[in-house]
């Protein structure tokens, strides 16, 4: 597959303002219709220097890079909005509303429930941050652009949904390189330019032979494998399962497999609508209901034809490390093998892993 | 072996707790709560029988009919005793377990179990308690999300070991109008659906005699955070420490309105016989204190003199609960905790109890596990320092004590008393 794909569409494709996100519970689609450009907020300093003078360094890694990068000078974001992802998460926004004032930040405090309470309640939430970047934008954000926006964003959706189904049949093309390329090229750019591209990749599949044709378990001599996690640098460890003889089918990572959903309902009222998509979702570590990631991570091992899962968590994260023993109960009881790896957000690479990976894969 | 040490390892022997005979788990209650050489006042030594009787009756119901219902540490758990039922908080139960020092056993289990040694002891060492088998099966769970992340993790994990239902309150970070309705909805949910599943119709007439039991409490309580502010201290960290566990356990019953109102009596006629005895620097505790056996607390009040006047932890901001209007009033209750919303409402109680309590010094103790806590120390520490008085933040495990080093944290302190000496 052409990487050059992504960088035809430019990384800068318009000049509208930006507004960093951390979490794929963020309601793009109200910072979309507001005129701006969502992204996700990823690392550019592997050193913390200054960060942790403001966060201790028993605390998610990822958000103290995050916090280095603002601290150094980043300021591609016009806003921040970050969602109360966790605790982690919530000081962070403390620490950034106190050291970092230049930037507007608001925190959307997402339910750890999904029933119709806590819908109405993401509504009101959603309403005081479509309010927060209305002002921000100067722009008044009405219901058809919103609805617009879902628009774009089910579109986006089903673009990826129909890549992530084509995986497991396309295994060179869509390899875990291309995918996490894919990703990240994904929640960086307007969805508008990132729809011609993904468009372009649905196309080339479609019109390319599969590299196998019978069944689900992939004639290519290497051991299939699911990556299951949170937020870190994915790639070095994805390129080490793969060095290692093991094929990624398949991730359940906050901007991978785990960040679609279903397609957002147009009619009535669109904040309403969004509230109660992004709640019902496949739930990740953060919200009450872990059982439903389970049954949806086995489906997924299942319909891969994976032989074994690797689940990875970024170290101090209580609601990834937490989900760890039950869901490796439940895979026990499956008959499905899984290796955990924790680690800091640039570590997931290294002698140790490699050879805890290795062991894995010979053990499948 | 000691009368403890020996119930310890009865209790550590048995693997399920249909074999722990009634005559052990009294044995190991009565030599770890009820020596009267334990306790320095009489308030304290009703709190720990008021604790060892709710324990008992919580040990001995046995059965899928019994009372017991695990609840978290902010849970509203008028609910549960206006459902004549036992609340018993899994974080209460780890405090006892390390104080019993059996925690560390305990975590050692979890540790082989793939939970990680980063996450807060406190909901490791319950997950093991009732993994080890030391706890009866529960008719349901009750928790909030008002502290952290890790207690719904944790109360799902042991809900999932019983299989037994949890009922979880999402506690919204808005103390608005939006928010205590959608909290106060939550509450009246959680409360049909305990009383369905206790196949009992929820009375609001028992509802209203938990209310006046928390309402006497929690007027207790305001008085004895009055009485604290005495200059000479009437009653010392030490004591305090176990109140929040205590509100955990007992606001909503008798005993627990009778323990509060007992220690305010008692705290009263001090302040008027002027007992208080003299502190050379008084100090704010955050967070809670160390629960395995250790004498840093004593020897930090005794020794240095250096008293914990007040614990932030068990600052009471709610008022009256009203039973016109009972669930609204139980989420405002739940709202007033200042550890929940942003930093600023912590913040905000802390300097108001370095003025009100005129502390000389402020010590942070950083639970190891805790996020919400930990990464609000450098905004503690510049919150604190505006007010011009020194802070000492220690970094600790408040229940595991594998690494503590009691020699290191006493360096520490007594450099500590030095700076306050020094203001």
């Amino acid at each position: 597959m052409d990487y050059k794909l992504f960088r035809r569409a430019g990384v800068h494709d318009d000049h509208s303002p930006r507004a960093g996100i951390l979490c794929p519970y963020t309601v793009e689609e109200i910072i979309d219709a507001s005129g701006m450009v969502p992204f996700r907020l990823v690392p550019k300093n592997d050193t913390i220097e200054i960060a942790d003078a403001y966060l201790p360094s028993n605390l998610c890694s990822y958000l103290r890079h995050i916090l280095e990068d603002l601290l150094r000078g980043d300021r591609e974001s016009t806003v921040l909005v970050f969602n109360h992802s966790c605790d982690g998460c919530r000081r962070m926004l403390d620490v950034c509303r106190s050291f970092l004032p230049s930037v507007p930040v608001f925190m959307i405090d997402t339910p750890k429930k999904n029933d119709e309470r806590s819908v109405r309640y993401f509504r009101e939430e959603l309403h005081l941050m479509k309010s927060f970047l209305e002002e921000r934008s100067g722009l008044e954000v009405t219901d058809g652009m919103l609805r617009d926006a879902i628009d774009r964003y089910n579109e986006n959706r089903r673009l990826l949904r129909r890549i992530y189904e084509l995986r497991p049949a396309y295994p060179h093309e869509l390899s875990s390189k291309f995918m996490t390329s894919l990703s990240d090229f994904n929640t960086s750019v307007s969805k508008r330019s990132s729809n011609c591209v993904l468009k372009d990749v649905v196309n080339h599949l479609e019109n390319s032979p599969p590299a196998h044709v019978e069944g689900p378990v992939s004639r290519v001599r290497k051991k299939r494998v699911f990556v299951s996690g949170n937020v870190y640098d994915a790639q070095p460890l994805l390129d080490i399962i793969e060095e290692c003889g093991g094929l990624v089918v398949g991730d359940d990572f906050c901007f991978g497999g785990r960040y679609l959903l279903d397609r957002v309902e147009r009619k009535g009222d669109p904040l309403l609508n969004l509230a109660g998509s992004y709640l019902k979702r496949t739930p990740c570590g953060r919200m009450f209901d872990s059982g439903k990631r389970f049954d949806a991570v086995v489906d997924q091992v299942r319909a891969g034809g994976a032989a074994g899962i690797i689940y990875t968590s970024v170290k101090f994260c209580d609601n990834f490390l937490g989900d760890y023993p039950p869901l490796r109960e439940r895979l026990i009881r499956e008959g499905i093998p899984s290796l955990f790896i924790e680690g800091e957000y640039f570590s997931m690479r290294g002698g140790q892993i490699r050879t805890r990976i290795e062991a894995f894969l010979e053990m499948l | 072996m000691s009368l403890k040490n020996q119930a310890r390892s009865i209790l550590l022997r048995n693997p399920k707790p249909g074999k722990i005979s009634r005559g052990a788990l009294i044995t190991y209650l009565q030599a770890a709560v009820t020596p009267a050489s334990r306790f320095s006042t009489r308030s304290e030594k009703k709190l720990s029988l008021v604790g060892y009787r709710h324990a008992m009756k919580f040990f001995r119901e046995r059965g899928e009919g019994g009372k017991q219902v695990f609840t978290s540490l902010f849970a509203p758990i008028e609910l549960v005793y206006a459902l004549d039922l036992l609340p018993f908080p899994l974080e209460a139960m780890s405090g006892a377990a390390a104080s019993f020092d059996i925690a560390d056993r305990l975590l050692q289990k979890t540790d082989e179990e793939w939970h990680s040694a980063d996450i807060c002891s406190f909901h490791r060492t319950f997950i093991g308690i009732s993994r080890f088998g030391l706890l009866p099966s529960p008719r349901f769970l009750l928790a909030t999300s008002h502290c952290c992340d890790g207690t719904m993790k944790s109360f799902s994990e042991v809900a999932g070991y019983f299989s037994k239902p949890l009922f979880f309150i999402h506690t919204p970070q808005r103390s608005d109008r939006g928010g205590v309705s959608y909290l106060a909805d939550q509450i009246r949910t959680c409360a049909e659906d305990a009383a369905s599943l206790t196949n009992k119709r929820f009375s609001m007439q028992k509802l209203e005699t938990a209310f006046e039991y928390s309402n006497r409490a929690r007027r207790a309580l305001v008085e004895i955070e009055e009485l604290r502010k005495n200059h000479p201290p009437l009653i010392w960290g030490s004591d305090g420490f176990g109140f929040v566990l205590a509100w955990a356990t007992f606001l909503g019953s008798r005993g627990g309105a009778g323990v509060f109102e007992r220690y305010m009596n008692e705290l009263k006629r001090k302040k008027e016989k002027a007992y208080g005895k003299p502190a050379k620097k008084r100090v704010l505790w955050l967070h809670l204190k160390p629960y395995f056996s250790n004498t840093i607390i004593d020897w930090m009040e005794k020794e240095l003199g250096a008293v914990i006047v007040f614990e932030d932890i068990n600052s009471v901001r709610w008022e009256d609960l009203d039973i016109g209007r009972p669930w609204e009033s139980l989420a405002r209750k739940l709202l007033s905790h200042p550890w929940v919303g942003p930093i600023e409402n912590r913040l905000k109680n802390i300097k108001r109890i370095i003025e009100e309590y005129r502390i000389d010094g402020v010590i942070n103790f950083t639970h190891w596990g805790c996020r919400q806590s930990n990464a609000a120390e450098r905004l503690i520490r510049d919150a604190v320092s505006e007010s011009g008085i020194p802070l000492l933040t220690i970094d600790g495990d408040l229940v595991d004590s594998r690494n503590y080093s009691e020699g290191q944290f006493k360096t520490r302190i007594e450099a500590f008393m030095e700076l306050m000496e020094g203001c």
